[in-house]
């Protein structure tokens, strides 16, 4: 009775990503259809744009899955901050980019590893303390901005600009790391933990796992790849600006929801993040193509993260009996 | 229980009974700190200079009390009370009826939120979310530059001075207490509470949660309307992103009040302190002198250092007490 096509199409249709696969699709043939631009380039564009999204999506993803409604909040004030300090270790010497890289990301393990034991060691709800240091890594970044007056190296701008053929290195970079991090959530332990742990700590706990350890990880991994992409986002700005990471404070939060990860953790999806911020990315592109002002950009992806979550996903209420 | 297990059950804001008395200490301590560095705050005129900035703040606490209060939380009022502003700062005083008309529409589109949020039991982080995008959206598509100013009822409302207590602290009590009554002496409140903390057990008592919760995202929305009006008042003027930092703000002035996250849980009283805690820490770090730099996170630290103290106050107690605390 079930064919091929059948069983394929049963679970895609149980995918936890395909509502944002519907979505990006959506978005792309509509923006195709406004503009002269051909589809492909539209595409590649929308990828290289998203790629840091993709970046601290997928950090911000496995936060979320340890479960308990855990969210990174300091993400903005990370992304900022490893954007001036890279710039100013970097100091527009070629050279110097991969010190500055390092120092960069081991900052924002060293600040994911302060938020995990925050909440771990004091019990302080991540909410409330990856917004505090948010807080302090703000004041440390105004700092640094009033007292450094360092470039961007040309090589990294150049390297956010390359191609490879007619495609931006961007887009293969984030097709690349979100393939790679599937496969380590689905290979690897470390992803195998954290959805156990956002599906229960207590059971966890029992199976030998050590829940603390993962959640201090969790949060670790997040910090590090915001910082990843605050370094990568100053290469394609051309310089750190104060409010470079607040636009990715929230939209970080919002594709890993819609790609399908659970808010209330145990379920990770890679796939949605990647697709998720190809969506969001091709919804402002579609307004700017409509010649619409940015406000009206702001609604369109408020209410696309709306339709989607309330349309698309399954939901818990109560039931009777 | 020993009384040293309750002091320190007190001390770090432990005990449920006591937990809003810890941010009226801390303001204590704060108006003491500022009258140190400034005698004349504590007289009627430095008290309304420096707690009327705090009415809106203190208001949109109170409205992001009974979202948590209900089980949610709201990442959206910011956003919202930008809108709010927005449109007391313009329509409203070009043509009142017209902007009614607009905040009634605004007001409607907040609870429709909530109806949104628990008929499909979306989680509400996410929904807010999504609408702190439209609201903003919707406000700079009707204001793209900082403009306008306040209808004349508000401003006088936020410049009221009575004899012997400044406006703003009695409008500030008059909330606080407002919402104290309805959320612990009304049935409704207890319905409100007692569905944010098990809506599953409360659903299944026959309550009809669902008109709870809505009833919870009314009272919020009115509260966060009364908050822009009132920021409105004090402004003069209109600004889509002027009220950006209450998301952070009431939700820190919930928790430092000793409400937390589990739904339910919360003290309005405590809150409204929290709420003025924040607000007089800015106060005193400008007549201080801190480096403006710090400013922000001198705030950070404290709210860590407030919660941290809490945090590990419950888990040494539970530990002594074998879970009782």
């Amino acid at each position: 009775m079930s064919s091929p096509t059948t069983t394929t199409l049963a679970r895609a249709r149980q995918a936890p990503f395909t509502p944002v696969v519907v979505g990006a699709a959506l978005f792309w043939l509509l923006t195709i259809a406004f503009t002269d631009r051909g589809a492909g380039g539209v595409l590649l564009e929308s990828l290289a744009v998203a790629f840091i999204l993709v970046v601290c999506g997928l950090g911000q993803m496995f936060v979320v899955g340890t479960g308990g409604g855990a969210i990174d909040l300091s993400v903005a004030s990370v992304i900022t901050l490893s954007g001036y300090l890279g710039t100013s270790i970097m100091d527009g010497s070629d050279g110097r980019v991969l010190p500055a890289l390092l120092a960069s990301v081991a900052v924002g393990v060293g600040i994911g590893v302060v938020n995990g034991l925050l909440v771990v060691w004091f019990a302080i709800p991540a909410l409330v303390a990856t917004l505090a240091t948010g807080f302090v890594l703000q004041s440390a970044a105004l700092e640094i901005a009033s007292t450094s007056k360092a470039g961007v190296s040309g090589s990294l701008s150049g390297f956010m600009s390359a191609k490879l053929g007619i495609l931006p290195v961007p887009a293969l970079l984030g097709m690349a790391i979100a393939l790679a991090v599937t496969a380590f959530v689905r290979f690897g332990v470390f992803g195998r933990h954290v959805s156990a742990v956002g599906q229960s700590a207590e059971v966890s706990r029992y199976a030998g796992i050590g829940v603390a350890k993962v959640r201090v990880a969790a949060f670790a991994t997040c910090g590090g790849s915001a910082a990843l992409a605050g370094f990568l986002l100053v290469g394609y700005a051309g310089g750190p600006s104060l409010g470079m990471g607040t636009s990715y404070m929230l939209t970080s939060i919002a594709v890993v929801v819609l790609g399908g990860t659970l808010v209330s953790g145990g379920r990770l999806s890679a796939p949605g993040v990647w697709f998720a911020a190809l969506m969001l990315t091709l919804v402002s592109t579609f307004v700017t193509v409509l010649g619409l002002s940015s406000g009206w950009e702001l609604v369109a992806q408020g209410a696309l993260i709306v339709l989607v979550l309330v349309v698309a996903m399954p939901g818990t209420r109560p039931t009777r009996a | 229980m020993s009384t040293t297990t309750s002091a320190l059950l007190i001390v770090t804001g432990n005990n449920r009974a006591w937990s809003w008395v810890m941010p009226w200490v801390a303001v204590s301590a704060l108006l003491w700190w500022l009258w140190n560095l400034q005698p004349l705050v504590l007289s009627y005129i430095g008290l309304s200079l420096t707690l009327s900035a705090m009415v809106p703040l203190v208001i949109a606490v109170l409205a992001q009390l009974f979202v948590i209060a209900a089980g949610d939380l709201d990442l959206s009022i910011g956003s919202y009370i930008g809108l709010i502003n927005v449109i007391a700062a313009t329509t409203l005083v070009e043509s009142p009826a017209r902007g009614l008309l607009y905040l009634g529409l605004a007001y409607l589109a907040y609870v429709a939120m909530g109806l949104v949020i628990h008929w499909r039991g979306a989680p509400s982080i996410i929904v807010t979310l999504g609408m702190s995008f439209v609201w903003l959206g919707v406000a700079v598509v009707l204001m793209p530059t900082p403009t306008g100013s306040s209808p004349e009822v508000l401003t006088s409302i936020m410049n009221w001075a009575p004899p012997v207590v400044p406006g703003c602290i009695v409008l500030m009590a008059v909330f606080g207490v407002a919402t104290w009554w309805v959320l612990t002496r009304t049935r409704l409140g207890m319905a409100i509470r007692a569905t944010g903390n098990s809506e599953s057990a409360v659903h299944l008592l026959g309550v009809r949660t669902l008109l709870v919760q809505l009833a919870a995202y009314a009272i919020a929305g009115a509260l966060a309307v009364f908050a822009g009006l009132a920021l409105t008042g004090l402004t003069t003027a209109g600004d889509p992103y002027v009220a950006q930092s209450y998301v952070v703000l009431t939700i820190a002035g919930v928790i430092v009040g000793g409400g937390s996250f589990r739904g339910g849980d919360v003290a309005p009283l405590g809150a409204v302190g929290g709420a003025i805690v924040l607000g007089l820490v800015g106060t005193v770090m400008q007549l201080q002198g801190v480096d403006p730099n710090w400013q922000v996170g001198v705030q950070g630290m404290l709210l860590v250092a407030i919660l941290g103290v809490r945090g590990l106050g419950h888990r040494a107690l539970t530990r002594s007490t074998g879970g009782a605390a």
